[in-house]
């Protein structure tokens, strides 16, 4: 018996329970490593191009690095100097990336089923970097890896998600693996921007938000944007900060005692997160950034077969 | 000229049994048991049913304006190829069909062709633009059999109402796209499904809301409005409640949302991306017992059909919309199959029905004086032929995304060769699995003499991709095995497949089907 690995992430389920644990151990080791500032060769004959059809900086950044420290021959293929612009279609421009031989492609596109529809043109392992409003896998690694460093387990682990959950692929990655690993995830959010389904999925809901962080031992925010107001699914950023922002007295009270807070980035001071929360000893935020890069460095090895350490 | 048609299965509104046919220049003059008569042509019909050419009421040709995507012509080839012989074409052409000279330009194209009827629907605005009434009247009298501004509503309800008042004067009826738009801006239906893929949902209201308004003004006016391609479980709700009230309002529902739901989307196939979008289970649910309790009136395709560059995009790019009209008729088929519901019904639903409401004579109905346009439908035909194949990878069909993923995967590490047959449906499925191409071609022998079954067989074919000694050793052995069928067949054939599908299976398939008499 040997145990499958996965080739592609499209979303978090593509992996199983132990692979997860896997990358988590080994980005451990990996993490010492970097601060050591020692690189990694194994991978130095790939390929892999970034291809990010949607604007993103730290995603793409936190990427590019990690390929970087593997060795791995990097090719980005930004939307503003593609093709794109000139209205070549995704199919032709991966058929022109796979005539240079791609072994991986890192993509990330405003529609969800971007990496499926990859798959249908290409050979290469895919990682998905954000799709539309469907998945959002490395970030729901990273996080649960941030989770995994403070507590040690996710038996019975209680992680509130507050913010917009219905433009959020960030969300519905974070519930799928959180759930895969234990934790009980509630999610907190206004009904405009709930998905209408949400009794449906295995979480707890509410839009109150001191019941969503009382007992927590995460607290994760969400950014939110102000062109939601536009669509009409909340009336004013002061509004939504009156009801939903995290504020510290908040999170002292009501939070577990070593409670932390995580945000994905980029945070919106007195939006989602009130006053100074975002600098406090247990705000993770920066701490997630540096996981980041480690837990894609491991994913990477982990899809393409690198050797160990 | 006299046809005559011995001993068909007959279903039709009107006429149902085993019966022989006769027509004279296009008529049907006499229906009985037993005609004796001589005639030009006889049609020995025996185990064969007919029914009446199809109307699909609802379809776009994309001619004048669309070319690349149909044209009147391969629209009707299409049509015939599923046994439609008269369509109502939708007025989105570019230029649309908003006046008399466009009608009349369409009823001549449709003559010179030849091939089907292709009845015009006018469009109720000018350029559809839901400003200005279209010449619905000069329309009418150049033969425009309904008006509708397809693919996009009657936004104005002033417009709608001053519409449904100028149509009394053309006793032809209005066919409103049902589609609210601010409410419609997702790209399938808002539901589990686009929760779980994070697509744009729309909300079902999007549609009842206007559904809503068009029967009040329906009521309000007395004019008929005809509710196109019915989606939502709220909308038959109105049309029951419409139907209590005895208002003229009549309405259609496609196969396709008959057939599929929105689980159908999670694959991202942009093939399952149509306007309105693909209902939830319930509302799939709802408008399966408004045609078996006859709340919706007909079936239609909405064939909407697209060029294969513009389909293969993501999938919110992708622009809305399938083709359908070769699909009908298998689709009722199958419709009938699952849902138990009578075949007879569902015709009648895509004949009958069609005929009575937009009152289009002569056709939809096997009766005396009819015309004839009607279809020799081999039903039991298929289910008398066997497709089987074989391939050595399944690397081109996993690439196609015709298995899945891991299926595949794991099919490739262990040696894995499916058997593999098309079905009824158009959809492959494994019959078995063998380790290595030689006992899968075994296998594939074993299922084809299980379907036979000692049975007369009519033809035999074997067929094969590639040229690889390989292949070529294991098609000479399958056709040793096959030596005594091959005899008793009264046609046999043998060949290469084209190289359009070698790209979906590589090189080394081998297949073979087989028809029973």
């Amino acid at each position: 018996m040997f145990a499958m690995r996965a080739k592609d992430l499209y979303d978090v389920n593509d992996l199983c329970h132990e692979e997860v644990m896997e990358i988590f151990e080994e980005s451990k080791e990996i993490k010492k490593a970097y601060l050591r500032g020692e690189k990694i060769f194994s991978l130095k004959d790939k390929t892999v191009c970034n291809l990010f059809v949607e604007p993103s900086t730290r995603t793409k950044n936190s990427f590019e690095l990690a390929e970087k420290y593997l060795s791995m021959n990097v090719l980005n293929f930004n939307t503003s100097s593609s093709a794109f612009s000139k209205k070549e279609t995704l199919k032709d421009t991966i058929l022109t990336m796979k005539s240079m031989k791609i072994d991986l492609f890192v993509v990330r596109h405003k529609e969800p089923g971007t990496p499926a529809f990859i798959r249908k043109y290409s050979d290469a392992s895919i990682i998905n970097a954000g799709d539309g409003l469907h998945a959002h896998p490395t970030q729901a690694i990273l996080d649960a890896f941030t989770m995994y460093e403070n507590f040690n387990s996710f038996k019975g682990l209680k992680v509130s998600i507050i913010g917009d959950f219905y433009h959020s692929r960030v969300v519905r990655s974070n519930i799928k693996l959180l759930n895969m690993l234990g934790a009980d995830v509630a999610i907190c959010s206004p009904t405009t921007l709930s998905p209408r389904e949400i009794r449906t999925l295995p979480i707890k809901y509410t839009h109150d938000l001191k019941e969503a962080i009382k007992d927590a031992d995460v607290v994760m925010g969400l950014r939110m944007q102000l062109e939601r107001q536009s669509q009409g699914l909340f009336p004013s950023l002061k509004e939504y900060n009156k009801y939903f922002g995290i504020k510290e007295d908040m999170f002292e009270t009501l939070a577990n005692k070593d409670a932390i807070l995580m945000h994905p980035g980029p945070i919106n001071r007195g939006v989602e997160l009130s006053g100074d929360i975002a600098d406090k000893p247990y705000s993770k935020i920066l701490d997630q950034v540096q996981n980041g890069v480690i837990t894609r460095i491991a994913l990477i090895k982990h899809l393409l077969g690198g050797d160990s350490l | 000229m006299i046809k005559l048609i011995k001993n068909a299965n007959i279903i039709s509104h009107s006429t149902n049994g085993v019966y022989d046919v006769l027509i004279e220049d296009d008529k049907i003059s006499k229906i009985d048991k037993n005609i004796d008569v001589d005639a030009d042509e006889i049609i020995i019909a025996e185990g064969k049913t007919l029914i009446p050419g199809l109307i699909d009421m609802h379809v776009h040709f994309r001619q004048p304006g669309f070319d690349h995507r149909e044209t009147l012509e391969t629209g009707s080839l299409a049509a015939l190829h599923g046994g439609v012989t008269t369509v109502g074409m939708m007025p989105n052409t570019k230029p649309a069909l908003d006046n008399s000279i466009m009608i009349e330009y369409m009823q001549n194209k449709s003559k010179e062709l030849d091939l089907i009827n292709i009845l015009p629907i006018g469009a109720i605005t000018k350029g559809r633009e839901g400003k200005e009434l279209a010449g619905m009247r000069g329309m009418t009298d150049k033969g425009a059999i309904a008006f509708s501004d397809d693919g996009a509503p009657v936004y104005d309800p002033n417009i709608m109402y001053r519409a449904a008042q100028y149509s009394l004067m053309t006793k032809r009826p209005l066919i409103n796209h049902a589609e609210v738009p601010e409410l419609a801006k997702g790209n399938m239906r808002e539901g589990e499904t686009s929760c779980k893929i994070g697509v744009y949902g729309i909300p079902e209201i999007a549609e009842s809301i206007m559904v809503a308004r068009d029967i009040e003004i329906s009521k309000y006016t007395g004019a008929h409005v005809h509710i196109a391609h019915v989606s939502t479980s709220q909308t038959v709700d109105l049309l029951k409640y419409s139907k209590m009230q005895n208002l003229k309002v009549t309405s259609e529902v496609t196969h396709n949302h008959l057939l599929l739901n929105e689980e159908a989307c999670e694959s991202y196939s942009t093939d399952t991306k149509i306007n309105p979008p693909l209902p939830d289970k319930k509302s799939q649910k709802a408008l399966i017992e408004a045609i078996r309790d006859n709340t919706i009136n007909m079936i239609v395709s909405d064939h909407a059909p697209y060029a294969k560059y513009e389909k293969e995009v993501e999938f919110e790019t992708a622009p809305t919309g399938i083709s359908g009209v070769e699909t009908l008729l298998s689709g009722i088929i199958k419709l009938s199959k699952e849902q138990k519901i009578e075949l007879k019904d569902l015709i009648e639903k895509v004949t009958y029905n069609p005929a009575n409401i937009f009152r289009l004579e002569n056709i939809g109905d096997i009766k005396e004086g009819k015309s004839f346009d009607e279809i020799v439908e081999e039903i039991s035909k298929v289910e008398k032929s066997k497709v089987l194949f074989s391939i050595p990878t399944l690397k081109f069909l996993k690439a196609g995304g015709r298995i899945g993923k891991v299926s595949g995967t794991i099919g490739e590490i262990l040696n894995i060769k499916p058997v593999i047959t098309c079905n009824f449906d158009g959809i492959y499925e494994t019959v078995s699995k063998s380790r290595g191409m030689k006992k899968a071609i075994k296998s594939m022998f074993d299922k084809a003499m299980e379907f036979v079954n000692g049975d007369e067989v009519h033809s035999l074919a074997v067929y094969h991709s590639g040229d690889e000694p390989e292949t070529l050793k294991l098609v000479e052995g399958l056709k040793k095995n096959l030596g005594d069928l091959m005899n008793k067949s009264l046609h046999f054939f043998e060949g290469k497949i084209s190289p359009t599908m070698i790209v979906h299976t590589g090189n080394g398939l081998i297949g073979m089907a087989v028809i029973k008499k």
